[in-house]
Formats: C-alpha cells, sequence, structure tokens
C-alpha cells in the first residue's frame, strides 16, 4: 500500500510537470518537504479514521501546516525538522536570566520543527521525541484523523491547533497538494537532504556519576537541513523585544523517573565559546509543563557524549 | 558559574499540619472519616500515560550528582490528570484539604478556591469540603460547604473545589476546613490532555475561527483550547474541567472546559479524541490566568 501511494505520488508529480499539457485546475507553485517525512506519513497505523479518510487525503492533511508554520508559506521551501522558534523573551527560558550577557544563548526553545510542538501547547507531553518529524508527524496524522472520525470534520476544525492556518492558508495548500480525483499527491517535490532529524544526530550520552547510557540527540543549528533560515534571522546573538538569541549546539533527552518525566538540555563547554562556561549548563522540564513557567536550570550537570568522547568524560567512560 | 538554581519546589511543612491537626482536634471537629468500600481494593498502579517504549529504552533513569529528586508534589502527565499535587508518598488515611493551594476570590462576600486530595489508598466518588469561617475572636461567624469539581479521585490525586458564604470577606479572620469522602459510581479516567494554545485577555489581534470568535472590539477574552483523547475506544461524554494555579501553587481559578458543538454530531461524545475550549472576560481574573499554570482533570460516567 505504502509502495502504491508513492508510486501513484511519482506519477502524478511527472504528469503535472510534463510540458504542454493540457489543465483545467489553477496552476500551483510546487511544494517541497521532506521525503523521509512523505514516507512516514505512509504508515497505516496512523490513520485512526481510515473508513473516511484515505491515507494520501490524511498525508496531505499534516503536510500542509509546516510551510505556514516555518517557512512563511513559501512553499518551495523544505521546512526543516530542526526549525527553532525565535519569537520568546521571557527571562526563565535564558540561563541565568540572562538575556542580553554573555549566557543568553543558553537559551530554551518552546517551539520545535516543521508543526512548532511548543510545549506550551502541542507538544507539552514530549521531550527528545519533539525532535524528530517521524514521531511528530505521526501524532499530528492520529490527532487530525482521530478528531475527523469524531465530527470535527471542516477544515477550520481540522487545523485548529495551529495558528498559522486561521486564515484558510492550510486548507489553500491541502487543495493544492491533494488530488481528490485521483486520490493523489501532486504538486509535491520530495525533498530528500531532508531526514527526519533534520540534522540533528543521535548519540549515546551518560551522566559520569551514573553508569546507565541512553540515546541523546545532538542539536547543531549550523547543521540544519532544510529552510534554516531561522538559525540566522534574525542574528543568532539577537535579543530584543521580539526575538530571541538561538541557542548554542545543546544535547537533548527524555528522562523517566519513576512517574515522573522531564525533558533536558545541556550545553556542553566545547560547544560555547571560552571562556563563556566552565561547566556544562542544563535546564529540565517536567513534560506535561509549559517551559515559560517550569524550567529548572543546572550549573552542576556533567554529560559525556561517548560517541564522540565529548563533554565531561572521565577516564574510561 | 553560578550556583544551581532551581525554582521554589513546594512542600508540605510537618509542622504546620501537625499545628492544623492539633488546633482541629483542640476545637472538636475531626478530620472525617471516609467511607470506604469493604470491596474497593487499593489502588497500586498509577494512571501512567502510555509511553513510546522506544522512549522508555532511552531514558536516563537516575539523576546526575547536584540534581534533586522529583519532587514528589511536582507536575506530572497522567491518565486523566495533568498538573501537581498528585503524590502518593507519606499518605495520611485521609481526604485533606491542601491549605497551600486555597485563595480568597475577589469579591465582597467571602469565596475560596483550593485543592483537595485523596489521601487514602483506594479510590472515592467525590469529596465533600466544608468550611467554618471565624472571625478575630475565633467565634463562627459562617459556614460552607460544596462538593469537589471532580469525581472518580484516584488515591494521591487532587481535585479542585470553590466554596462560598454570604458573609463580608472582610469578617473572616480564619477558616477551619474539613472533608469527607463520599463512595461513588465509577468514573472513566483515561484520556489524555493536551492544551492547543492560549489567547490572553485584551488587546491582542482579533480571533474569529472555529472554537472561539472574538466579540468585535477589545478587550478581547482570555481563551484556552485544546484536546482530550479518549483511550478507551468507546464513546463517552467527559466532564472536563481545569484550574489556573499562580506561581506560588495557589489556585486562582477553575472552571469547566466546553465542548464544540459539530454540526450532525452528538456534541460531547467522544470516542477517539475532541477539542474543547474556555473563554473568560472578567476583567479581574482573566489577566492573570494566562500566566497561569493549568492543570486539567477529564472524567466520564463509566
Amino acid at each position: 500500500m505504502r509502495r502504491l501511494a508513492r508510486l501513484i505520488l511519482t506519477l502524478v508529480s511527472v504528469l503535472s510537470l510534463g510540458p504542454g499539457l493540457p489543465t483545467t485546475a489553477p496552476v500551483y507553485a510546487d511544494h517541497s518537504s521532506s521525503g523521509a517525512i512523505i514516507d512516514a506519513l505512509m504508515d497505516p497505523l496512523i490513520n485512526e479514521c481510515s473508513s473516511s479518510l484515505t491515507q494520501n487525503e490524511l498525508a496531505a492533511l499534516v503536510l500542509s501546516i509546516p510551510w505556514h508554520e516555518v517557512t512563511g508559506g513559501d512553499t518551495d521551501l523544505t521546512p526543516s525538522p530542526m526549525t527553532l522558534s525565535r519569537h520568546d523573551t521571557d527571562p526563565q527560558l535564558h540561563y541565568d536570566f540572562d538575556q542580553t550577557g554573555a549566557t543568553k544563548r543558553a537559551f530554551w526553545h518552546p517551539g520545535i520543527g516543521p508543526w512548532q510542538f511548543d510545549d506550551g501547547g502541542i507538544g507539552a507531553w514530549a521531550g527528545r521525541e519533539r525532535f524528530d518529524s517521524g514521531v511528530t508527524g505521526h501524532y499530528v496524522a492520529r490527532n487530525i484523523s482521530g478528531r475527523y472520525c469524531d465530527g470535527e470534520t471542516a477544515f477550520e476544525e481540522i487545523f485548529v491547533p495551529w495558528h498559522a492556518c486561521d486564515n484558510g492558508e492550510c486548507e489553500a495548500t491541502f487543495l493544492a497538494i491533494y488530488s481528490s480525483g485521483t486520490d493523489s499527491l501532486t504538486h509535491l517535490t520530495e525533498d530528500s537532504q531532508v531526514g527526519l532529524l533534520g540534522g540533528s544526530v543521535e548519540r549515546t550520552c551518560i551522566f559520569p556519576q551514573i553508569d546507565d547510557e541512553f540515546t541523546c540527540l545532538y542539536v547543531d543549528p549550523a547543521n540544519a537541513q532544510g529552510f534554516d533560515d531561522w538559525a540566522t534571522t534574525p542574528s543568532p546573538d539577537a535579543s530584543t523585544s521580539n526575538d530571541s538569541p538561538l541557542a548554542y549546539p545543546f544535547y537533548v533527552f527524555t528522562q523517566i523517573i519513576g512517574t515522573d518525566a522531564y525533558e533536558w538540555r545541556v550545553w556542553i563547554t566545547e560547544d560555547t565559546p571560552d571562556p563563556i562556561f566552565d561547566t556544562s549548563v542544563a535546564a529540565r522540564r517536567p513534560l506535561g509543563s509549559n517551559s515559560r513557567s517550569s524550567l529548572e536550570w543546572f550549573s552542576t550537570v556533567g554529560l559525556c557524549d561517548t560517541s564522540e568522547q565529548r563533554g565531561e568524560c572521565l577516564p574510561g567512560c | 558559574m553560578g550556583a544551581t538554581r532551581n525554582r521554589n519546589l513546594l512542600f508540605r511543612s510537618p509542622l504546620l499540619i501537625s499545628l492544623a491537626f492539633l488546633s482541629v482536634l483542640a476545637s472538636g471537629i475531626a478530620f472525617a472519616q471516609i467511607s470506604t468500600p469493604s470491596t474497593a481494593p487499593p489502588e497500586k498502579q498509577l494512571p501512567l500515560l502510555p509511553r513510546d517504549p522506544k522512549v522508555v529504552r532511552e531514558a536516563a533513569t537516575k539523576n546526575p550528582a547536584g540534581v534533586p529528586a522529583p519532587n514528589p508534589d511536582g507536575f506530572k502527565s497522567l491518565l486523566g490528570y495533568t498538573g501537581r499535587y498528585f503524590n502518593r508518598s507519606g499518605q495520611s488515611g485521609r481526604v485533606t484539604v491542601l491549605e497551600k493551594t486555597v485563595s480568597v476570590l475577589p469579591g465582597s462576600n467571602w469565596q475560596v478556591v483550593g485543592l483537595v486530595r485523596n489521601e487514602t489508598d483506594v479510590p472515592i466518588g467525590e469529596i465533600e469540603v466544608s468550611a467554618q469561617l471565624l472571625n478575630s475572636a475565633g467565634e463562627i461567624v459562617g459556614t460552607a460547604n460544596a462538593a469537589s469539581l471532580v469525581r472518580g479521585i484516584r488515591s494521591g490525586e487532587p481535585a479542585p473545589f470553590l466554596l462560598g458564604a454570604s458573609v463580608p470577606s472582610g469578617a473572616v479572620a480564619s477558616v477551619k476546613y474539613t472533608a469527607t469522602g463520599k463512595v461513588g459510581q465509577s468514573i472513566w479516567r483515561d484520556f489524555e490532555l493536551t492544551t492547543y494554545w492560549q489567547l490572553p485577555y485584551g488587546d491582542r489581534p482579533r480571533r474569529d475561527a472555529f472554537l472561539h470568535s472574538d466579540p468585535q472590539a477589545p478587550p478581547y477574552p482570555y481563551v484556552i483550547a485544546g484536546s482530550v483523547r479518549n483511550m478507551g475506544g468507546t464513546p463517552v461524554s467527559p466532564i472536563l474541567v481545569a484550574a489556573w494555579l499562580d506561581p506560588e501553587g495557589r489556585v486562582i481559578h477553575v472552571a469547566n472546559l466546553a465542548r464544540p458543538l459539530l454540526k450532525g454530531k452528538e456534541p460531547a461524545s467522544i470516542r477517539n479524541i475532541g477539542s474543547f475550549y474556555y473563554a473568560n472576560s472578567d476583567p479581574v481574573i482573566a489577566p492573570k490566568l494566562v500566566e497561569a499554570e493549568i492543570s486539567y482533570w477529564a472524567g466520564a460516567s463509566a
């Protein structure tokens, strides 16, 4: 089924781009999206309303949101799974409440990825998972399809979690990238250069005092795949009434202790200009809570990236 | 760099609890005993949200040095409840008003909002909260009682309450609270609650779309929207309640959340997942809500 859907996508793309083909439909600009995300959305298990929504229809609904969330509506740009929100100015999001000084770029971005999973909203439940567009894409698909079967079928109902869709933008994009006549995705280019992690890299980490290894994710905005203007505009050092600085590269992981779960982000000394930090700094957020009011910051947390021997690695780690 | 900087942790003072207990005994008012059905088994499993197994495998399960253990009263995301004060450690065996969460609401007459917690090891149908209002001479000037706004309260779970009396706020110098648990019908609590967004009260871009349309002119109301997922697969009509807490952990507002009316559909019934919303235009309360921490409860008749 998945291969069939992809074949249809390819054929339709070729046909729609073919020179001289007659068309009575509106001429749409091309739409560029991560091929890995499109692949992930072909999983039939994420469709909770397969009796009413086809897999391609659901995929088109999910895919129509990110351009309006993160590329300013430019559909020929591929939304980056690494996208970090830049419009929060709450002092709590900065280490030591430092909004203007040397440490201001130890900064917690609340909104992550193509669907902007904000921890004050739809991303509150997720930690490291927010940086994986396979996970978040599935979540969006299950949310939309589940609500669809419970009666939220109008476009304004379907797109209600995303403000960027408030004025019909996502509906228009959906109509451009989905052909109901052939139940296929159309006017859609698969960007093979953008993976589900968008340039973030899975590593193995430990706390030096503790033996258990865990998977962490290394997020370096310099390696972002897809549309990455968010990393440079405004400038990484910006700290204004409207814009936040860009975080230095950081490690992110999810920690679960019994019934308590946290999202952690850690900045190690190698990733910050010497001598701003003489030790790692870190922040944690209880999953379910909003980082703007719930962050705890630490300057005592050592983290060792055992994959690359970076951070505070003791001999023998 | 500087020393570890933590958010102020919320904790209960054993001394204050002891004093409160002694004062209640001295006044001849006993903490209420709960009517416990003899067949109710103690609750052992916490109502955890199902998690991606991949995440569990990857989790770091221990804290590094210098990081405090989780606060037992800290924020938790559980089935049917998201917020602070869900705590099964140090249970008293009673239902207890969490007095540090209680705040007096604005208004000429006395009215308070707060949390009461099931500190027994069995679920409770609902909790009756009572208050004796005392003046500065220690004389009773009024009483109030009301049921918790949530039913089917699990072991360790807090529940919001709202109490009011026709007594001027200025006449009340102190309050003695009691709480009584009652057996009730079984309540389905397996819901996952998510916030979509909040809109602040006041002058902001006007919204005119699904779930909420602003009035023509500001001040626009505070609005919150989100979703509730039914984990059971059988259609149910959940009751949704939210409480807003200030930075000190005091409840400043509670409200029932509304489900949208959908064309051709039973509005309240949810098989999979549905949206909710709430708006408030009170110029005293509404400006405070967007900065507050939100707790959610969801439950439906089983």
